[in-house]
């Protein structure tokens, strides 16, 4: 070691210097700007501070502007995907019918409007997107805090009343990713050790975080881009970067930003690397993860428990809610069975023979659960439409779906006017796998009938239903 | 104008569209947390926020603090078990890589791995989660074996590429240009050793 390099950087390992960076160059921090109370911050930068506020704390040469940015933009385009997807299915749970939890959200949330019941594949796609794209970003959130970690300890903590503002809007940015990756990982798991409910928590704690996120992209898109753009020194060379081996990795230059290090390690991986790694971590959590909305993929679901398989008959698909779960005692699902179709000038019963000896319509539909799983199968039954024309309202605004079951949240279900006229929208006898023979459903399928409906969430596609009611508007 | 400006940016320290910002984001998680407080879940939410953050801080700072000093890490490993000898391939992101990838899955997975949801997917779904954490251990064991194999390969290569480069030396003093190089290269990310050859004369280790 030079003698430069023993006074200018302590212990540190020299970077492998290119020819930009010529050996001994003193990396130096730009002096702050301090805005009013300025004295104030001024002498809390000159206390000494002990690890990890300390600057020489932080040596991965990799981290700075650019590094940053480039997690920045993943993130800008990944994580409005899983918002919106969040609040369309906020949506499609029928918040006009006060069906959608929490039920009073005042203006938070998307412009009302009829849940679409084509295509077949809506909900599964978007809660799909919501639940495996919140998955694949976890790699990418994780390594841009990592990349910024240096900001939560840095000292002096506040330099102008705006930086105390902005740390303060983080706590709605941080917080907010946090507990929205935590609850909604933990709630695809079945892990409900919260002391809330998840819906409420998840909803509110979403828009806490979009409060969080919008401010700081309006704040940071202009850095972001300007670093995107800039490149290694302002050269532009994006390329050089991104071919650099690690041994020709320089640090990214000190800035105003104050992500890179003052002290950096000697590379022991190259920015190529280490963006290969972060997607490569969200390669393997896609993967992993896909299989439980992917049929074909389900064997490749290993961590997840809805990649576990029911064996292979008609009836082995995912269930949400067991028969013994839901306390009906199972002598109601016998013989004594009736359908209700309430809404007409008199009321209809029908035993399930009634129901078998009606037109008979077969729909291969996927069911998708909000926890991101979902299966399809081939259901056989009476459609929806031909039941409210039995009961004498063809034409109704909506349709209201109660279960046997008395106790859970999803015991009853309202259906828009176009998820009861849609064709393929079923009361549903007998399932199967696509492309074979139907059997009656299982009890814990729904037996003796259920509802499928087109790019329904799950929850709503009533088991061992009891009584329909078709309303018209006014009645 | 421009005055006022500047001594807007001397008070606050940013453009007043900053704060703008700020305001708006302030009044919209008012917004946000007037439909819960007060309410029976405000103290349990509360908690959960504030704790998801503090232990992101508390856990993960300290990992990715140490994930900064494979260095230092590295090499008090090695003094005090290998005797010194410049590693031809760099081991670190051979062990860097499973120990993350297994670390993200077990981290996504926790809940499932160590099935704490159990119960509650028993009553919905019907089905335990008893042998997922033997997935998760097997994918682990993959993606350290799967390491290993590629770290054997790459060292083979290069042990080939030193051996060829002696033979060549070996061979004749003309041949020394070409030698010079493409070839071994064992370069060394991450050792404190320096192969390439040192102004000062030393043997490039640093202390």
């Amino acid at each position: 070691m030079t003698p430069v390099d023993r006074t200018d950087r302590g212990e540190t390992e020299r970077p492998a210097g290119g020819d930009a960076a010529p050996p001994g160059a003193v990396r130096v921090a730009p002096e702050p700007e301090y805005a009013f109370p300025r004295s104030l911050w001024r002498g809390l930068a000159r206390i000494p501070v002990p690890p990890p506020a300390s600057p020489r704390t932080w040596r991965s040469p990799l981290r700075g502007t650019w590094l940053t940015s480039v997690f920045g933009a993943t993130l800008l385009v990944g994580l409005p995907v899983v918002i919106l997807t969040g609040l369309m299915s906020y949506a499609a749970y029928g918040p006009q019918f006060g069906q959608a939890i929490p039920g009073d959200v005042g203006y938070l949330h998307l412009p009302f409007f009829d849940w679409p019941s084509s295509p077949s594949w809506l909900y599964r796609l978007t809660q799909g997107l919501h639940v495996v794209g919140g998955m694949v970003l976890t790699p990418i959130v994780l390594a841009k805090l990592w990349s910024v970690v240096p900001k939560l300890f840095v000292w002096p903590p506040v330099r102008s009343i705006a930086q105390l503002l902005e740390r303060l809007s983080l706590l709605a940015l941080v917080g907010g990713v946090l507990f929205e990756f935590v609850t909604g990982l933990m709630n695809s798991q079945y892990d409900y050790s919260w002391g809330f409910g998840f819906y409420v928590a998840h909803y509110y704690g979403a828009w806490v975080f979009i409060a969080g996120f919008v401010t700081h992209v309006a704040i940071k898109l202009p850095t972001m881009l300007h670093a995107l753009r800039a490149g290694p020194g302002g050269t532009g060379a994006l390329g050089r970067w991104l071919h650099d081996s690690p041994a020709e990795t320089e640090p990214e230059p000190m800035d105003e930003h104050g992500l890179a290090a003052l002290a950096p390690n000697r590379p022991t991986l190259s920015r190529r690397g280490l963006l290969g790694m972060v997607g490569g971590g969200s390669v393997l959590v896609g993967v992993l993860s896909v299989g439980q909305t992917w049929d074909a993929l389900r064997p490749l679901a290993l961590l997840s428990p809805r990649g576990q398989s029911y064996g292979d008959g008609p009836n082995d698909f995912q269930i949400n809610r067991t028969l013994a779960g839901s306390g009906i005692d199972p002598a109601a699902l016998d013989g004594g069975w009736r359908l209700r179709l309430t809404g007409g000038s008199s009321g209809v019963s029908l035993s399930r023979e009634a129901l078998l000896g009606l037109p008979q319509h077969t729909a291969t539909l996927p069911i998708a659960c909000v926890e991101g799983w979902s299966v399809t199968r081939t259901w056989s039954g009476v459609r929806l439409r031909d039941l409210a024309a039995l009961a004498g309202v063809p034409d109704p605004d909506n349709a209201f779906v109660q279960s046997i079951e008395t106790t859970g949240a999803f015991a009853r279900a309202t259906l828009q006017a176009d998820q009861v006229r849609n064709p393929d929208a079923l009361l549903a006898l007998r399932v199967g796998n696509e492309g074979e023979e139907t059997a009656d459903l299982a009890p814990d399928h729904g037996y003796p009938a259920r509802v499928i409906v087109p790019a329904l969430p799950g929850v709503h596609n009533t088991k061992w239903v009891s009584s329909i009611d078709f309303r018209t508007r006014g009645s | 104008m421009r005055s006022v400006l500047r001594s807007w940016r001397h008070l606050y320290g940013e453009n007043p569209l900053h704060l703008l910002a700020m305001l708006g984001c302030f009044a919209l998680v008012g917004y946000v947390v007037s439909f819960v407080f007060p309410g029976p879940s405000a103290l349990a939410l509360g908690i959960w926020f504030a704790g998801a953050v503090i232990a992101h801080d508390l856990v993960l700072y300290p990992l990715y603090a140490l994930a900064d000093r494979p260095l230092v890490i590295a090499r008090r490993a090695r003094r005090r078990t290998v005797p010194r000898r410049p590693p031809l391939v760099p081991a670190i992101n051979h062990v860097r890589v499973p120990v993350l990838g297994s670390a993200v899955l077990g981290l996504i997975y926790l809940p499932t791995i160590t099935r704490h949801g159990e119960d509650a997917f028993r009553f919905t779904a019907g089905l335990d989660m008893a042998g997922i954490y033997r997935h998760w251990l097997l994918i682990t064991g993959v993606l350290f074996l799967g390491s290993a194999v590629v770290y054997a390969l790459r060292l083979g290569a290069a042990a080939r590429r030193v051996a060829v480069r002696r033979r060549q030396a070996a061979a004749g003093p003309e041949e020394e240009e070409q030698e010079e190089e493409p070839v071994p290269q064992p370069v060394v990310p991450g050792s404190e050793i320096d192969p390439r050859p040192r102004s000062d004369g030393s043997d490039g280790v640093r202390s």
